[in-house]
């Protein structure tokens, strides 16, 4: 395999990596309100050093759609964040594109796009299209090259009635929409996406995921997003869930799925669920007179006393499945919350 | 093809057109509070009857008020609350990913706000002098520029200061007002830095808040001398230096310090 070497740093990394984090650490000091009662008391605060990302590392290969998942207060953010530069980290290295962002933070703004999710580059008062020409001028993007991108988005994201019209009068969706069209006409390598879909509807969500999927296709620009939405995730080809600034899983979804979602759903149809001791064979999710949904593990499915009961003259219908992707994160997530209460 | 801070400068304009009903609100205040300025030194001189205080006569301490009045509109600069409030919500986050330099954008936007405001101080400053009859010389309105844009420099890096010291105070609204008042009472808008007590004049003309009005408007109305000007100007540009090399450290510091909301 090809490597290329970084000489400012002294790190090597494989040409398909455009980005790598090696062993990052970034602290916070906050304050904490003070538990004690009293009138004074509540003046008091505490300073507690909180650590926001412990010790990542990851490789992020060119031209993926990479999801970067987590709970609120995760450290996605702040891994973002130190990823484009706006954030120095306290230890460790993140190199993006051959750049250290934090030293070479203007050189690398030409090469990325960002939509914070919370923080909309759009100016307020403005119409969309104020805001388009500036990135224009910024990036120096040519004339003809800027209508010819502008044109593409504004159709692809359906934002032709929109993108003159103040920004203030715009819906949340359509905020985000211009956002994204904002972040892409220099045609960036790399796009950073802090939870994009915030407040989008349903549409605007599939044509964003199609605008993504398109620009991977045809310019090759690789994705990193963040988000709480699992249908986000069905675009990325990769997944990184970190945990309270620890790096839980870094695969595949199909890896995800496996490890944290090996386990199968049945649903059971029958005239007499009651009399079946369904706890015996897995865990009930749900139950009604006449239907049962079960967790149960891969082996009793195979096990001649689970059979019998599928086979018996009372079921009428069953239906096995593998868990839908948010049921395999709301298992995982609250895996984290046992072992943080466990590690107190 | 637009250089990417004219074109930033340019937008900035535009976005701050929006709040020019607030601005005029703003402005008509401070015209009052000039105006009281103006009555209460015409019954200080009249009921007195005094034909001049401190080598000001009546008629020069009217133009003062009047231009002085004027040029804190220039002057009254905001990026003490635009980097305060761009680090306390975190929106410095979406500055810091454009290819540019966060500094001279606070700068240029704070600039673009200032900008709006120049054709009416013009206009003032110029009816000022023809209606008051004040003779000046080509040279003197030559100094005055200079001296009005290393003062508003001067400003712009203090608030700077002030605005980057909000990382350690979460808020720099306290220390802005602070800086707003002292600027008021020290830089010669109550009244000339000449009429303070001595002991308290020797200390005041040390420092740089004199450049925002006291000086330029000195300069114009003809109370400094020519021979002088040179002298104000390196002063000027003494105390730019310093407080650039303080804001540059401290900046450095900040930025090291930042963190974004969010995680």
């Amino acid at each position: 395999m090809f490597f290329w070497h970084n000489y400012n740093e002294g790190i090597t990394m494989d040409s398909n990596v455009i980005i790598k984090v090696d062993r990052v650490m970034k602290k916070y000091k906050v304050s904490e309100s003070n538990s004690k009662k009293g009138f004074f008391n509540s003046f008091k605060r505490k300073k507690v050093i909180k650590v926001a990302v412990k010790n990542i590392s990851l490789n992020i290969k060119k031209g993926s759609i990479v999801a970067l998942l987590g709970k609120n207060g995760s450290g996605k953010s702040t891994l973002i964040k130190m990823m484009t530069g706006i954030l120095y980290p306290d230890s460790g290295q993140i190199i993006v594109d051959g750049l250290l962002p934090y030293n070479d933070r203007k050189k690398l703004a030409l090469k990325m796009g960002v939509v914070l999710g919370a923080h909309g580059q759009l100016y307020w008062n403005l119409p969309a299209i104020d805001t388009f020409n500036f990135m224009r001028s910024m990036y120096k993007i040519p004339e003809k090259e800027f209508e010819k991108r502008l044109k593409l988005y504004l159709k692809m994201l359906s934002l032709k009635d929109v993108y003159k019209k103040p920004v203030r009068t715009m819906s949340l969706g359509e905020q985000m929409k211009c956002n994204f069209v904002a972040s892409m006409l220099h045609n960036p390598k790399i796009v950073f996406l802090d939870e994009p879909t915030i407040g989008v509807d349903l549409p605007s969500k599939s044509a964003l995921k199609e605008a993504i999927l398109t620009a991977r296709e045809k310019l090759g620009t690789t994705f990193l997003l963040t988000t709480h939405i699992v249908e986000d995730i069905e675009i990325a080809d990769h997944v990184i869930v970190i945990n309270k600034g620890r790096k839980e899983f870094d695969g595949t979804k199909k890896k995800l799925e496996h490890i944290f979602g090996d386990n199968r759903i049945v649903e059971l149809y029958s005239t007499n669920i009651a009399q079946i001791n369904l706890m015996h064979y897995g865990r009930v999710i749900s139950k009604t007179n006449n239907m049962a949904k079960l967790e149960v593990r891969p082996s009793m499915l195979k096990s001649k006393e689970f059979l019998k009961i599928l086979n018996s003259k009372h079921v009428f219908d069953y239906r096995v499945s593998e868990p839908h992707l948010s049921y395999v994160l709301s298992k995982l997530y609250k895996s984290f919350d046992k072992k943080g209460e466990r590690d107190g | 093809m637009d250089n990417p801070y004219i074109a930033f400068f340019k937008i900035s304009i535009k976005d701050s057109s929006a709040y020019f009903k607030d601005y005029l609100t703003y402005t008509i205040g401070r015209i009052l509070t000039y105006m009281l300025m103006i009555f209460v030194w015409n019954i200080v001189y009249i009921g007195g009857h005094l034909s001049e205080i401190g080598s000001f006569s009546l008629m020069q301490i009217d133009a003062y008020f009047v231009i002085g009045g004027a040029i804190f509109l220039i002057i009254d600069s905001k990026n003490d609350k635009i980097l305060s409030d761009d680090i306390k919500t975190g929106n410095i986050a979406k500055s810091l990913i454009k290819p540019v330099n966060y500094v001279y954008m606070v700068f240029l936007e704070s600039l673009a706000d200032n900008v709006l405001v120049l054709p009416p101080v013009f206009i003032t400053i110029i009816f000022a002098l023809y209606y008051l009859g004040i003779s000046t010389s080509i040279l003197s309105i030559i100094t005055f520029i200079i001296i009005v844009l290393i003062g508003y420099a001067i400003i712009n890096v203090i608030q700077f200061i002030i605005g980057s010291l909000s990382i350690y105070t979460t808020s720099a609204f306290g220390m802005s007002i602070l800086l707003a008042n002292v600027a008021f009472i020290l830089g010669g808008a109550i009244m000339p830095l000449t009429f303070f007590p001595s002991y308290m004049s020797n200390i005041v003309l040390l420092l740089p808040f004199q450049m925002f009005i006291y000086v330029p408007t000195s300069i114009l109305i003809g109370i400094i001398p020519s021979s002088a000007y040179l002298y104000y100007i390196l002063f000027g540009l003494f105390w730019l230096l310093m407080l650039s090399v303080l804001g540059y450290f401290l900046w450095g510091h900040v930025k090291k310090k930042i963190s974004s909301a969010g995680g």
